[in-house]
């Protein structure tokens, strides 16, 4: 019976006029493709950051030695030399700590064969490959008897290899000077690619840090810790026992500042993360505001068609339609424009986010629940918008609309 | 015999600004079942209001009305649709078909809101068809009907709920004299062989003479009411 008398009359109604259904629900289709591209390309963006940001390590704490003062001029974190690989020794041993690597860094002039290279050369320890989550292409990495050795061993990332080894199948066993020593490639990195800040990741050479210290820096101390926590949840618990221990080790007093900074990638990634959903918030309500003028098209449209159709409301009403019938019946019309309106403009939206990311190369993601919002907000439109022309349809007197010309 | 219409002492005042017009002063009138009633007078006499306050379209300033012995001011506006849709059949001077609709689905109408199911709807729909000789018109679309095909299936659609009572309003009023003497043998007919009540409301007197008791109003008053011994069948 309520689908007889309204949602039959309804359609039947719309079907007949084509050409206007289909401008109308233009207006929803427009809106609603409007918010589903923009929260496909807003939430590609951020899932690619935190890819990237994920892609530096999970859990990832870093350890940086503090500022020193000479001469009244403080340099920055990391100034001083004051971490050690005992340091990191001790790190491991706290719970929730799964893993600690030091890490020294040089830039510095490589050759191999007819070829040189400037690039960063890093001194970390075999548990490094697990903290950044970065396995080797080929070969191995080094492990913890070449640390011991102080081995002359060392893994190329691929900017390096290419360089280095332009046309060679592998750079396996073959040897690379750095600052004049000979170090034997054993092992290649799989490419990362470029980081979030848009640097090349690949252009680097991994050598035990024992080797870094004692064959190219000569220094007792290292650049940063690189600590990896067991769970992420537990990455603020791990923060603080670490900040306790060295201020401990170190014998800071208070209220001396500690000579080192313990910092987690979490809060970049949080930062980065609320940049792109801020963004996304935004062009999603500049979307929905072309949403509610695709609604007033419909109110217009709904308005037109109440006073068209005039004298068939009058005789509905004569042979027996209750004023709830008729309302519900261009209600029904309302929703049935914006909700297939809706479910159209979900469809181009999702045609427009592929075309975006085939021509423009920018990651886009649909999430379901903003293509259920995007439907669901039409609907709604339609609701608001188709109400108060139902109610004037209902409100007619039924002899007076029987006489309207 | 049974009363369908029975109105005492009805008026109705339409406020138009200032002024207030009376349309009717006081109607006393009762039609039984069977009856074929022309109610005739000039325009402005309040036959067409007394009309549309019978189909309960409009309610009266004062008086009472009670339809097959119900008191319709004590009935709710969705009471007064369902007798619309059950009871009542109109039949108006311009047709009112719906557009781009075809003549099956306009006799369906008023079933559509009196709870028949689709299939039941149809058959109905059909047999009244049948039985007024317009079946090969089911298909046709308004504007594919002359005026007096138009007018047959307009009388299906009053029909087909097995209606108490047709209101014809100026039934013959867009049509030619041939046409409108067969539509008129046509109601003449259904009242005579199936005993349905007709209320007819016309100022043509060779139209009224098919009744079978003619009524005169007159600035909102009935002058008149006889027995038609003339009454016209064909």
């Amino acid at each position: 019976m309520i689908f007889d008398a309204t949602l039959r009359p309804a359609f039947t109604a719309l079907l007949r006029n084509k050409a206007r259904s289909m401008l109308t629900m233009l207006g929803i289709v427009i809106g609603v493709a409007a918010v589903i591209v923009t929260v496909a390309i807003g939430t590609g963006a951020r899932t690619s950051v935190q890819k990237s940001i994920a892609s530096l390590g999970s859990n990832l704490i870093v350890v940086q030695p503090g500022s020193i003062t000479q001469g009244g001029a403080r340099s920055g974190f990391g100034g001083a030399s004051t971490l050690t690989p005992a340091d990191g020794l001790a790190i491991a041993q706290l719970p929730g700590v799964a893993a600690v690597s030091p890490v020294v860094s040089l830039r510095t002039q490589v050759v191999a064969g007819g070829n040189n290279w400037q690039t960063f050369v890093s001194g970390v320890a075999p548990t490094y490959s697990y903290i950044r989550s970065w396995p080797v292409a080929s070969g191995r990495f080094f492990n913890q008897s070449d640390v011991q050795a102080i081995a002359k061993v060392a893994v190329l990332g691929q900017t390096v290899v290419t360089q280095l080894f332009p046309g060679q199948s592998s750079p396996i066993g073959a040897s690379v000077l750095i600052k004049g020593t000979p170090f034997t490639v054993i092992g290649t990195l799989s490419p990362l690619g470029q980081s979030a800040m848009g640097q090349d990741q690949d252009d680097v050479i991994l050598i035990p840090y024992s080797s870094a210290m004692e064959r190219l820096t000569g220094l007792k101390t290292v650049n940063s810790l690189m600590v990896s926590s067991t769970q992420a949840s537990q990455i603020d618990e791990v923060q603080s026992a670490i900040t306790t221990l060295l201020a401990r080790r170190h014998r800071i007093v208070p209220p001396e500042p500690n000579d080192f900074q313990v910092r987690n990638l979490q809060a970049i990634a949080q930062a980065a993360g609320s940049t792109a959903q801020v963004m996304e918030v935004l062009l999603a309500s500049v979307a929905a505001v072309s949403l509610i003028v695709g609604g007033i098209g419909v109110m217009n449209i709904m308005l037109v068609s109440v006073t068209e159709r005039t004298r068939e409301i009058g005789l509905r009403m004569a042979v027996g339609a209750p004023g709830r019938s008729i309302l519900q019946q261009f209600l029904t019309e309302a929703i049935a424009l914006s909700s297939v309106g809706g479910v159209i403009g979900v469809v181009v939206g999702a045609l427009g986010a592929l075309l975006v990311s085939v021509l423009a190369h920018w990651p886009t993601q649909i999430p379901l629940p903003w293509v259920a919002l995007a439907v669901g907000f039409a609907a709604l439109v339609g609701i608001f918008f188709g109400y108060y022309p139902a109610r004037k349809a209902a409100a007619l007197n039924p002899i007076e609309a029987l006489r309207f010309e | 015999m049974e009363s369908v219409v029975d109105v005492r002492g009805l008026r109705k005042i339409y406020t138009l600004g200032q002024e207030e017009i009376g349309a009717l002063a006081g109607v006393d009138l009762r039609i039984d079942a069977g009856e074929f009633v022309a109610v005739m007078g000039p325009s402005g006499s309040g036959k067409s209001t007394f009309m549309q306050i019978v189909g309960m379209l409009d309610s009266p300033s004062g008086g009472s009305y009670h339809f097959e012995g119900r008191d319709v001011s004590r009935l709710t506006a969705d009471e007064r649709a369902a007798i619309r849709s059950s009871r009542l059949g109109f039949v108006f001077q311009s047709y009112n078909l719906l557009a781009r609709t075809t003549a099956l689905e306009n006799v369906e109408l008023p079933l559509l809101y009196a709870t028949h199911p689709v299939r039941e709807r149809e058959q109905i729909a059909r047999a009244q068809m049948q039985l007024l000789g317009i079946e090969h018109l089911a298909k046709h679309f308004s504007n594919q009907m002359s005026g007096g095909q138009q007018q047959r299936v307009a009388i299906a659609r009053a029909l087909v709920n097995g209606p108490a009572l047709i209101l014809a309003d100026e039934p013959t009023g867009a049509l030619d004299t041939k046409t409108s003497d067969e539509v008129m043998a046509l109601f003449g007919e259904l009242n005579r062989e199936r005993g349905i009540t007709i209320l007819l409301v016309t100022h043509e007197a060779d139209i009224a003479a098919y009744a079978k008791r003619i009524v005169r109003f007159r600035d909102g008053l009935i002058i008149s009411d006889r027995i038609n011994d003339q009454q016209r069948a064909a």
